[in-house]
């Protein structure tokens, strides 16, 4: 099976402060994987600068062992929700339809198999009542359903998600976390960045600790039992009671 | 029917529908406080295209536009890139610097004598009985590709509205579809201008949307809605100042706006009472 993501010596600087350095990894296909570190440790500014958002130096970035370019159909960014204005005039449906939306076309047309893909969609995230709704009047937890369900019409392999349970009621995160583990069992690998380290173990395959660099990729078991993870969190522990 | 009506008549729909589609995404797009500094920033522009060619054909007035609206653009873009002011400070200093620049240079060329006849002074609040039949073949032309771009672009324009990362990630070229919009942002401004005048253009693409937005959450609907406000206010405000001696087009045309807005929020408060 070919790693979904392989990356060599990631780097990101803002001018003298390192974001991140040297940052080396490779993902195992069909996995939950959390992004995870104290604040400020570099988590989401992974997240960008494989995805080229964010200017960084790099030998290597693969997706399913193809450079970027060739691989974007086959990913999918699910944004932070802070990120997101749910004011917008958009329904349930037009965002899923975004899955849809071909770039290499010159017209964006959705033909009938578009459509049945949409509803395939928006069934699987038990979304199918609310197709009509707009965005904004939807709770917390069913606007990331819509996101996923997004993911999904567009067949995306693997699935990018930066801090998708923030603000999110615990039940909510119960039925998000099913889907997850629905879509991880149908081969699909899912990275998201996370914070909230009592969760960690109830969520993820493997962890990558964060703090600037990598800390440790591994099992979350093996990680959450590490002395590396006392050593990133009781730093800042330590840092916060001074 | 009289053949200034129908000139008339056809200048009000070429400019409502452009401000309808383009006044609708640039309210999508956050983008009402660019389209007003750029509606400013065209004011120099067009006194310097006069200044140089000594008239003021509908070909002159778009090049000036064009140039001064796209160097107004990148002077915003530069600025937020090379400083940490908040974007709405640069647009503030922008739009000042550009409209006092302009007035400037307006004062001169009032000193020369062919400044009676040029019309300068109608780009300041508009006066639509002013465009001649080569303006209207401009405006033509310019509704036409707004059109074409919106027709093509449609869903790309919503969803990169929406959601810029996804497409980007995607593999979208958000930067040409940026730069597309700012052009149509600053050629609707040119048409707008000559009807409305620079001071009030960006009223009349962000009005109509606001109004319309309290009523619809779908896009298509906000532009034709958008549509029919601002053909309506356009209708009674041109009308206005024709019966109304010495009232500018661009005033009345918006103040008939702001009532409709006022109408569309009673409309709007009533609907939620009996709800």
């Amino acid at each position: 099976m070919i790693a979904p993501i392989t990356i060599k010596n990631l780097t990101v600087a803002y001018g003298n402060f390192i974001a991140l350095n040297k940052v080396s990894f490779e993902l195992e296909p069909g996995k939950l994987i959390g992004i995870v570190g104290p604040n400020g440790s570099g988590k989401s500014t992974l997240l960008k600068a494989i995805l080229d958002l964010t200017p960084s130096y790099s030998e290597q970035i693969l997706f399913f062992g193809k450079p970027l370019k060739e691989a974007k159909n086959r990913l999918a960014y699910v944004p932070q929700r802070e990120t997101v204005d749910w004011n917008f005039p958009i329904s349930v449906e037009e965002v899923i339809a975004m899955g849809r939306l071909n770039p290499s076309k010159m017209i964006q047309r959705l033909s009938e198999e578009d459509k049945v893909i949409i509803n395939e969609s928006l069934l699987q995230v038990s979304m199918t009542d609310f197709q009509k709704k707009q965005i904004g009047a939807l709770s917390g937890g069913q606007q990331q359903r819509v996101f996923l369900a997004r993911a999904l019409a567009q067949r995306a392999d693997l699935i990018l998600m930066d801090e998708p349970f923030v603000g999110i009621d615990m039940a909510s995160q119960e039925s998000i976390l099913d889907l997850l583990l629905q879509l991880k069992n149908s081969g699909k690998t899912i990275v998201m960045v996370h914070h909230d380290l009592s969760t960690v173990a109830q969520y993820f395959d493997d962890v990558l600790l964060m703090n600037n660099k990598l800390v440790l990729h591994g099992k979350t078991s093996e990680v959450l039992y590490s002395q590396e993870i006392h050593d990133v969190y009781g730093k800042l522990f330590n840092f916060n009671k001074a | 029917m009289d053949v200034t009506i129908i000139k008339l008549l056809v200048t009000v729909v070429l400019i409502s529908i452009v401000a309808a589609l383009v006044g609708t995404f640039t309210f999508l797009n956050k983008k009402a406080l660019i389209s007003d500094a750029l509606a400013h920033a065209v004011l120099p522009g067009i006194v310097i295209g006069f200044m140089l060619t000594g008239h003021l054909t509908a070909w002159i007035v778009l090049f000036s536009t064009l140039s001064a609206g796209w160097l107004a653009l990148q002077s915003m873009g530069i600025l937020s890139k090379k400083t940490t002011l908040h974007s709405d400070t640069l647009i503030a200093i922008v739009l000042s610097a550009f409209l006092a620049l302009g007035l400037c240079l307006l004062s001169y060329t009032q000193m020369t004598n062919t400044f009676a006849r040029s019309g300068l002074n109608d780009f300041l609040f508009g006066k639509i009985t002013s465009v001649n039949w080569n303006d209207l073949m401009m405006m033509l032309g310019i509704a036409l590709s707004t059109i074409g771009l919106f027709t093509l672009k449609w869903k790309a324009l919503i969803g990169k509205s929406f959601d810029p990362v996804y497409l980007k990630v995607r593999g979208f070229n958000t930067r040409l579809l940026d730069i597309g919009f700012n052009i149509s942002i600053i050629l609707s401004v040119a048409i707008c201008v000559q009807a409305i005048g620079v001071v009030l253009t960006s009223a009349l693409l962000i009005i109509p949307v606001t109004c319309a937005r309290l009523f619809t959450y779908s896009v298509i609907r906000l532009v034709t809605i958008s549509l029919c406000i601002a053909f309506s206010a356009s209708v009674s405000g041109t009308t206005i100042s024709i019966l109304v001696p010495h009232t500018p087009t661009g005033p009345a045309m918006v103040f008939m706006l702001a009532i409709i807005f006022g109408f569309g929020l009673v409309i709007k408060s009533r609907l939620k009472r009996n709800t």
